[in-house]
């Protein structure tokens, strides 16, 4: 028995209606698999960001605040450290480098950060281009920022605006500083929000702002070991412990009355708890619309095949077996629901895809989309249904004597 | 004609089978309460035989060809071909008996109009076979010839009423079936159109042996037939004739 000819004269017949519903289908698959495929891709995203940030310490607070702060480069009202800690943390011994954060600068849109010459290092694997920064003058730009190898710019007072990424920099309440930086290296691209930063000397910010810079007076040299007496706070330090040992007796250490130590991993768990959440509150969204599409399509289904009662009782009788009927209606629906899905498939690709692009437009955050087993899983799940769902209809015809179709009633 | 005896061996077609009907009766429900549409005492058809069932419209012509071919069980009686009852056979016995034994053409073709004519022909070999082999491909081209049928590829929905009944003959004889049974297969053609058919049924019985029963309103068809079993409320009206 083979019900192709017969499936395929059905589906010729209806192709407007299949059309609709063949759409329905991808669409429905597809909200699934753009949900499932961009949480994914955000989760390892957002992880790989934090790869180069093994230990964080802040002054007591949020660590959610200080990590979206110090990785994500969303600024937020974070508290500065004591002069005192901060000195003791950037002279912590049991590391490679103690690196303290300091923001709050911008040119164009990108985030002025001032760090030393070892984190840049360790962030980006070495620059791609230029040199390190070896004065306060001299800048490093991440690989996405937009200015050349050479290029002087006077950074503007404030932080980059979250919501617009343009220059901003002519805003009322922003004031350039009378410094000049020069951009001489560039860092290799890191898939986090530090492509779109400009990274100077840490000193370099704390002169800006009318700060003791970290050294004796009159002394031009720029990095560690820093003065203790002339240090002032810092909202973050990020330290590179030598080993895994040690991470963790600098955590317990740094866990003190008057600041905080944390793995990013940690402060990230919450997010991706409640990401988690979302995208099951999401995916049940979806598998809700995937079912009403699925009723919708069978309702619209048993319709057309009642239109077709007469030609099934036909066949009948040029002595088509009832299981062959089964086989036509079975066919064409599974046709219907399997090229959907893999319609869908591509097109949740698609679309989690473009949300990649613009959220990693947004945020700098490079997103690796992946259509791993969980998406796989999730349309061949929705094919499943959609294909048991189709013996109702092929059911239906299956038992529908011919007499009456044939006799017009 | 060219009809090969091997593939009526291969099909499982032998010579047409003898017809018994016995105290046959079939009810039918209407608004509730149930009528008896067709009530027949005795009905005997020789292997070649040409019938021809006539009546008014309601008489239960078409009933009775769907009871002959297994598709209406009766209340009460038997309905046996070459001695077999098909009503005491299983529904997926009684479906491969009506598939090798019968041959159906409807009033209004039955076509899928999607389809081309010859894949049309084809419908009935794709109910027991996976594929369709060049033999059988051949046997339906050669079938549309005999019918004046033009070897178009577009839609049969297109074709013209008559040419439609013949691809709906040619299908219908796809396998040689020992019995055809057609339900006024001339009232909706022109007088070329239905003077194929006619001749093709007519010729079908006498050359071939095979048993033909057409419920037919038209008398070229009912001449060509050598006897008649005229209904009147399901009932014979009159024993069966033979035809002048
Ligand atoms: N499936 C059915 N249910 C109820 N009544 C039917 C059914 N099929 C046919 N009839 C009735 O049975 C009678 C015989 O119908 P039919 O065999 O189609 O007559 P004919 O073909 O001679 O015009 C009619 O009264 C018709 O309305
Ligand atoms: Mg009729």
């Amino acid at each position: 028995m083979n019900p192709w000819l017969v499936a395929r004269a059905g589906m010729a017949a209806h192709r407007g209606a299949y059309s609709v519903f063949l759409l329905l289908i991808a669409v429905a698959a597809a909200i699934g698999v753009a949900v499932s495929a961009q949480e994914a891709a955000l989760r390892r995203g957002s992880a790989r960001a934090a790869d180069r940030f093994d230990l964080i310490v802040a002054a007591p607070g949020s660590q959610t605040d200080v990590t979206l702060a110090a990785i994500y480069l969303r600024p937020g009202a974070v508290p500065l450290m004591s002069p005192a800690d901060t000195a003791r943390a950037l002279a912590e011994p049991r590391v490679k480098f103690a690196a303290p954060l300091g923001y709050g600068d911008s040119h164009q849109g990108s985030p002025i950060i001032g760090s030393i010459a070892a984190f840049v290092e360790h962030l980006s694997g070495g620059l791609q281009s230029g040199r390190m920064f070896a004065a306060e003058t001299e800048a490093v730009a991440g690989a996405a920022v937009n200015a050349a190898l050479g290029a002087s710019f006077h950074p503007a007072h404030g932080a980059a605006d979250d919501d617009d990424d343009d220059d901003d920099a002519g805003n009322a309440g922003h004031h350039e500083h009378s410094v000049t930086l020069t951009i001489t290296g560039r860092m290799k691209p890191t898939g986090t929000p530090w492509d779109n930063a400009i990274v100077i000397p840490i000193e370099s910010v704390w002169r800006a702002h009318q700060l003791p810079t970290g050294h004796a007076d009159g002394e031009t040299r720029i990095g560690p070991p820093f003065a203790p007496e002339k240090v002032p706070g810092v909202p973050a330090i990020v330290m590179a412990p030598r080993s895994v040992s040690d991470a963790y007796g600098l955590r317990g250490q740094w866990r003190a009355s008057s600041t905080m130590a944390f793995f990013p991993a940690e402060a990230l768990t919450p997010i991706y708890s409640l990401m988690g959440g979302v995208r099951d509150a999401m995916t049940l969204f979806a598998l809700a619309a995937q079912a009403l599409v699925v009723t919708a399509i069978l309702a619209g289904v048993i319709a057309i095949l009642n239109l077709h009662r007469r030609q099934f009782a036909v066949l009948r009788a040029l002595g088509a077996p009832r299981l062959y009927i089964f086989a036509c209606v079975f066919t064409q629906i599974a046709i219907l629901v399997i090229a959907g899905a893999l319609a869908g498939l591509a097109l949740g690709a698609g679309a989690a895809f473009v949300l990649s692009k613009i959220f990693a437009m947004r945020t700098g955050i490079a997103l690796r989309l992946e259509i791993g087993e969980g998406e796989l899983a999730l349309v061949a799940g929705f094919a499943l249904f959609g294909l048991l769902a189709s013996i109702v209809p092929a059911m239906l015809a299956y038992r529908r004597p011919p007499v009456e179709a044939l006799a017009g009633r | 004609m060219d009809r090969g005896s091997k593939f009526h061996a291969r099909v499982g077609c032998g010579a047409a089978p003898e017809l018994r009907v016995e105290n046959l009766s079939v009810r039918f429900a209407d608004r509730g309460k149930s009528f008896t549409a067709l009530d027949i005492h005795a009905l005997e058809a020789a292997p070649g035989a040409r019938l021809a069932l006539t009546g008014p419209s309601g008489c239960g012509k078409s009933t009775l060809l769907y009871v002959l071919a297994g598709l209406i069980r009766p209340a009460n009686g038997a309905v046996r071909w070459g001695g077999e009852d098909i009503f005491a056979m299983g529904e997926s016995a009684r479906d491969a008996w009506r598939r090798r034994n019968v041959g159906f053409v409807f009033q209004d073709f039955e076509l899928l109009p999607e389809l081309p004519a010859l894949e049309n022909v084809l419908v009935p070999a794709t109910f027991a076979r996976f594929s369709i082999g060049a033999e059988l491909r051949a046997r339906a081209r050669s079938l549309l010839d005999q019918f004046g049928v033009p070897a178009r590829a577009g839609p049969a929905g297109f074709l013209s009423r008559g040419e439609r009944q013949r691809v709906a003959l040619a299908r219908a004889l796809l396998f040689d079936p020992p019995v055809l049974l057609a339900d006024e297969p001339t009232a909706s053609l022109d007088a070329a159109s239905g003077a194929i058919v006619i001749d093709a049924l007519a010729r079908r019985a006498r050359e071939d042996g095979r048993t033909v029963i057409a419920a037919t309103h038209d008398f070229a068809l009912i001449e060509r037939m050598g006897s008649r079993l005229a209904l009147e409320h399901g009932r014979a009206a009159a024993p069966a004739e033979a035809a002048p």
